[in-house]
């Protein structure tokens, strides 16, 4: 390595120079114009840099982070939601396709058939055992029926002749007036 | 300016504060928000160099510490760490977006018109502000990061090196890149 070549490693480093090393410089940089530009331009631009002042955000700033926190949370919420579903839908999907593949194996087949006979039958015994017990309700639900219709139409006569009244007492008086 | 000195210049964020704002208190949030909000500001705008842009980087990187505050690790330095995300984001912006040179020469046009009603001295700074614009906007975004971090932000190359993810070696090779560039682009703008 020339001195060329050291002075010019010497000031891109930023090393701290030996007290020989600074004397070297400093006599190179003396003569060798090129190196002298070198660290003249990097004294100028770091210079520059370092005398820069701060940029500061346009006032409000924490106001408008307030305001972008809270629709942002919101965003968030709802995307985790979606995702939620996503995942249980992704789950029972993948739950529902390896037990069709399970049950639907040539081995499975015939246990499967006669589980599903055995599971249709248990509902429709459940659906009968309900019919029977409803029965025995049949007659007071009946009543409490008719009841609330009798009830209900009571209701809209009394209000359709209580508005009518309403409205005929206050053209009297606007007539009066 | 060290992490030292910066965290003191900045509004006095206690660590109980920063330990709020952990578990999930926005009002303790807020306030590291407004004590921070000009060194991240600083950051984007001196990466980006765009009022907007560095407005939406800098609202990004308090919504990204906000959302991951769970990950910072207490032992460190809270400035380094949200600086670091600050820098992250806006290296990956400056990556989507390549800066055209031409727009520098336009915007040259922009801040000084002709006749220039403002005066000498404000004309000298806006001259000061494209200088080192058209310095910045030439380098590399990481050299550009670990630049505004040092001779800015006074950070040693370890920090550096934690703030960008990268080696100590790496840190002293681009700067010594960077500097060189810099050396070059001085004596154009000049």
């Amino acid at each position: 390595m020339n001195t060329h070549e050291m002075v010019e490693k010497w000031i891109l480093d930023e090393t701290a120079l030996s007290p020989e090393e600074s004397l070297q410089m400093k006599e190179h940089l003396a003569e060798c114009h090129r190196c002298y530009c070198l660290y003249q331009n990097l004294k100028g631009s770091l210079t520059c840099i370092k005398q820069a002042p701060e940029k500061k955000p346009a006032p409000g700033f924490s106001v408008r982070w307030q305001q972008q926190m809270i629709l942002r949370t919101k965003e968030k919420e709802k995307t985790d939601l979606i995702h939620r579903i996503l995942k249980v839908s992704a789950l029972i999907s993948v739950l529902s396709i390896s037990s069709c593949l399970v049950f639907f194996l040539p081995g499975n087949l015939i246990k499967t058939a006669l589980y599903i006979s055995d599971l249709l039958k248990f509902i429709s015994v459940q659906i009968h055992q309900l019919g029977t017990i409803l029965s025995v309700f049949k007659i007071p639900l009946l009543f409490i029926g008719i009841g609330s219709i009798l009830l209900l139409f009571i209701y809209i006569i009394v209000a359709t002749l209580s508005t009518l009244t309403i409205k005929r007492i206050r053209k009297g008086a606007d007539s009066h007036e | 300016m060290s992490v030292e000195k910066l965290e003191r210049t900045l509004i006095d964020i206690s660590p109980e504060v920063i330990e709020q704002a952990k578990s999930g208190d926005a009002d303790a949030f807020a306030l590291i928000v407004e004590a921070y909000q000009n060194p991240v500001y600083n950051l984007c705008y001196r990466m980006l160099y765009n009022e907007g842009e560095a407005e939406d980087a800098a609202q990004e990187t308090f919504w990204k510490a906000w959302s991951n505050f769970i990950k910072y690790d207490s032992n460190r330095s809270f400035s380094t760490w949200i600086l670091s995300i600050a820098a992250h984001y806006c290296i990956d912006q400056q990556r989507k977006r390549r800066v055209p040179e031409t727009e520098i020469d336009e915007s040259m046009e922009e801040i000084i018109p002709e006749k220039s009603p403002l005066p000498e001295i404000e004309v000298s700074r806006k001259e000061d502000e494209l200088r080192l614009k058209r310095l910045l906007s030439n380098l590399n975004e990481i050299d550009r990061a670990a630049v505004i971090f040092r001779y800015w932000y006074d950070f040693s190359d370890h920090e550096i090196a934690e703030n960008l993810s990268i080696s100590e070696s790496a840190v002293k090779s681009r700067l010594f890149r960077a500097r060189k560039e810099l050396a070059l682009l001085w004596n154009e703008c000049k």
